[in-house]
């Protein structure tokens, strides 16, 4: 009996404040409109609703814009909070897992199905360097997307943004480069995207913890038998 | 004229040092208009269609028309690199000569190896006597890329065979301003496209003076004079651009005062050559118009005596006034989506479905591997 025990226990564990999971949907909801949105200017599928006062590719474009400056925003702010929230301190900890070769191999091995996913902090290191490499995709596409924003409205914030963005333009190579590595940060969203909702899943089910219930409630539940482990290790590091 | 003073004054002062200079020609400019049938009030109307295009105010047209007339007193030194001369056609083709053509044909004289009537080794003597005797006063323009590889072997020209990389680095040394006319002077063009086996350059890369870029394939005519006449004006270099362009030209996209915009922004575009869109004079953004990358004025001032440009014409811009258009715009007549990945015979979108495509395979694998070891372990269980 004391077995079943050890296995319907759980005890939870804060990972995320709540700032972090709404930024979090926000992104999510924000990237997606992105993606529709932009793929419309890269390419207009939908055409004139038959006159010259109806601006639907001006309509799109406005979209897009709005969409962006919150994705900026919200970019900013999860940046900020990485370094600053509350919750920090489980994400600065997957730094000690991105620099240890072992853990390295306890997270390829475990998406192999050979052993558990043991990790110091909250991320694997593949884990924590695919979010990295979002969060760059994040700041690319908002950089790029300012440069393009810059030459469509000359007043306000693209004013005050013009000298510098065309500085950066010069950097990147003109114009039509900076649309096109616009374009290419895209598709690196849109790769991403099902490989995230399927390890999410796949990790929730594979391991038995609550990995899609920490974006809501912002914890995680480990089975008791985790906690035993952890706790044994701790007496093994002694 | 509220902020205009002191540019006013620098250009009287400057209008005045010119007056004093002595002229390259045996007779004064105005009476080759005469001769030519080119009244004064067609002269003064000229004048201020070229002060109002470097945009400043009308006051200044009376000065300016003194500048033009004192053109003669600044001789012109025009090299043809890596080219095909099209800048100079753009600017002496005209079915009737006009102001620019003239005055430009009367001053430029000096050297310019498609216009004068010397060859070979009298060129070449012109060449090296307006260099000596005019040093430190003339304006140098630079038509085509240099090329630079093989110690420049690639273009060689005149009697004694030299490079072109050591005539313009010469002719360089003397000159009061250097203008690149055409985007092979400016970021080396065509020839210059990768992988670029001439390694040609833009002549602001060859010699280490400032240089006033004039891009365009070919630019207006409008740009040339207007660059050449803002100098004569002030003495100095105009405002220029990250790409050393003036800004006076190249400070709007072509998009951005482009005739069919309103299209652009209603959704209406052509979507084949030749259809109902086409005839109503949409938008060509679905025809690779590159308008939206590229810095110019062809909306506005035009070509061939300002009476058209290619998106009027019914074909989208190729963006010719960018560095490096022919590698970043490609293909000309298709979005900029159908660019073709670097080494790869496909597009981004292309490789991004494969890479897509293979994410969703991996993960259905994955995913059934999943199923079979989940159920080993239950058992285990």
């Amino acid at each position: 009996m004391g077995q079943t025990e050890k296995y319907t226990s759980d005890h939870p564990d804060f990972v995320y404040s709540s700032s972090n999971r709404i930024l979090h949907w926000i992104r999510a909801l924000v990237i997606t409109g992105l993606i529709i949105t932009g793929f419309y200017i890269a390419d207009p599928f939908l055409s004139s609703e038959g006159s010259s006062d109806k601006l639907v590719f001006a309509e799109w474009a406005q979209w897009h814009f709005i969409l962006g400056f919150i994705l900026i925003s919200s970019g900013l702010l999860r940046i900020y909070l990485f370094f600053f929230g509350k919750d920090r301190d489980g994400e600065l900890r997957s730094l000690r897992d991105v620099f240890s070769i072992r853990s390295w191999i306890i997270q390829l091995k475990s998406y192999f199905f050979v052993g558990e996913l043991r990790k110091k902090g909250i991320y694997g290191p593949l884990q924590f360097l695919t979010y990295f490499a979002i969060m760059v995709l994040v700041v690319v596409a908002s950089v790029t997307g300012l440069i393009l924003y810059v030459h469509v409205y000359h007043l306000g914030i693209g004013d005050f943004l013009y000298e510098p963005m065309r500085a950066l333009e010069a950097w990147m190579g003109g114009l039509a480069t900076v649309r096109y590595i616009h374009h290419i940060t895209m598709w690196g969203y849109l790769i991403f995207i099902p490989i995230h909702i399927y390890l999410v899943i796949w990790s929730a089910i594979r391991f038995k913890h609550g990995a899609l219930e920490v974006m809501f409630t912002g914890y995680d539940y480990h089975l008791k038998k985790d906690e035993m482990e952890e706790e044994k290790n701790k007496e093994d590091d002694k | 004229m509220d902020g205009f003073d002191a540019l006013y004054a620098k250009a009287k002062d400057r209008v005045r040092v010119l007056s004093e200079l002595p002229s390259t020609k045996a007779g004064s400019i105005e009476e080759m208009l005469e001769d030519r049938g080119i009244e004064r009030r067609d002269f003064m109307k000229w004048a201020a269609a070229i002060t109002a295009m470097l945009a400043l105010p009308s006051s200044f047209t009376p000065l300016f028309a003194e500048a033009a007339k004192l053109a003669d007193r600044v001789p012109l030194v025009w090299l043809h690199m890596a080219e095909c001369t099209g800048c100079s056609e753009s600017l002496i083709r005209s079915d009737a000569p006009t102001i620019d053509s003239l005055i430009f044909d009367y001053i430029s004289l000096d050297y310019h190896e498609t216009l004068m009537a010397a060859a070979g080794w009298q060129a070449e003597e012109i060449l090296q006597k307006t260099l000596k005797d005019n040093e430190g006063r003339y304006i140098l323009l630079v038509e085509g890329g240099v090329p630079t590889a093989n110690n420049g072997q690639y273009l060689t020209l005149g009697p004694q065979g030299r490079t072109g990389l050591d005539v313009v680095t010469e002719a360089a040394k003397g000159a009061a301003a250097i203008f690149s006319i055409g985007t092979c002077s400016s970021f080396g063009g065509i020839q210059a496209a990768a992988p670029n086996p001439t390694g040609a350059k833009g002549v602001d890369k060859v010699i280490s003076q400032p240089v006033i870029n004039v891009p365009g394939c070919p630019p207006s005519a409008n740009n040339i004079v207007g660059t050449l006449m803002h100098y004569l004006l002030f003495g100095t270099l105009p405002a220029l651009d990250r790409y050393h362009r003036p800004k006076w030209a190249y400070g709007n996209r072509i998009h951005d005062l482009c005739e069919r915009r309103g299209h652009f922004d209603a959704g209406e575009f052509v979507e084949s050559f030749g259809d109902e869109g086409a005839k109503e004079g949409w938008c060509l953004y679905k025809q690779g118009c590159k308008g939206p990358y590229t810095f110019n004025n062809c909306s506005t001032e035009r070509f061939n005596q300002g009476t058209h440009w290619p998106i009027g014409a019914g074909h989208g811009c190729m963006g010719c006034s960018e560095p490096d258009f022919w590698d970043t715009m490609g293909p000309l007549e298709q979005p900029i989506k159908s660019h073709l990945v670097m080494g790869l015979n496909s597009t981004v979108d292309k490789v991004g479905t494969v890479l897509l495509t293979a994410t969703v395979v991996g993960i259905g694998a994955h995913a059934v591997a999943s199923m079979f070891m989940g159920k080993k372990e239950e058992k285990e269980d």
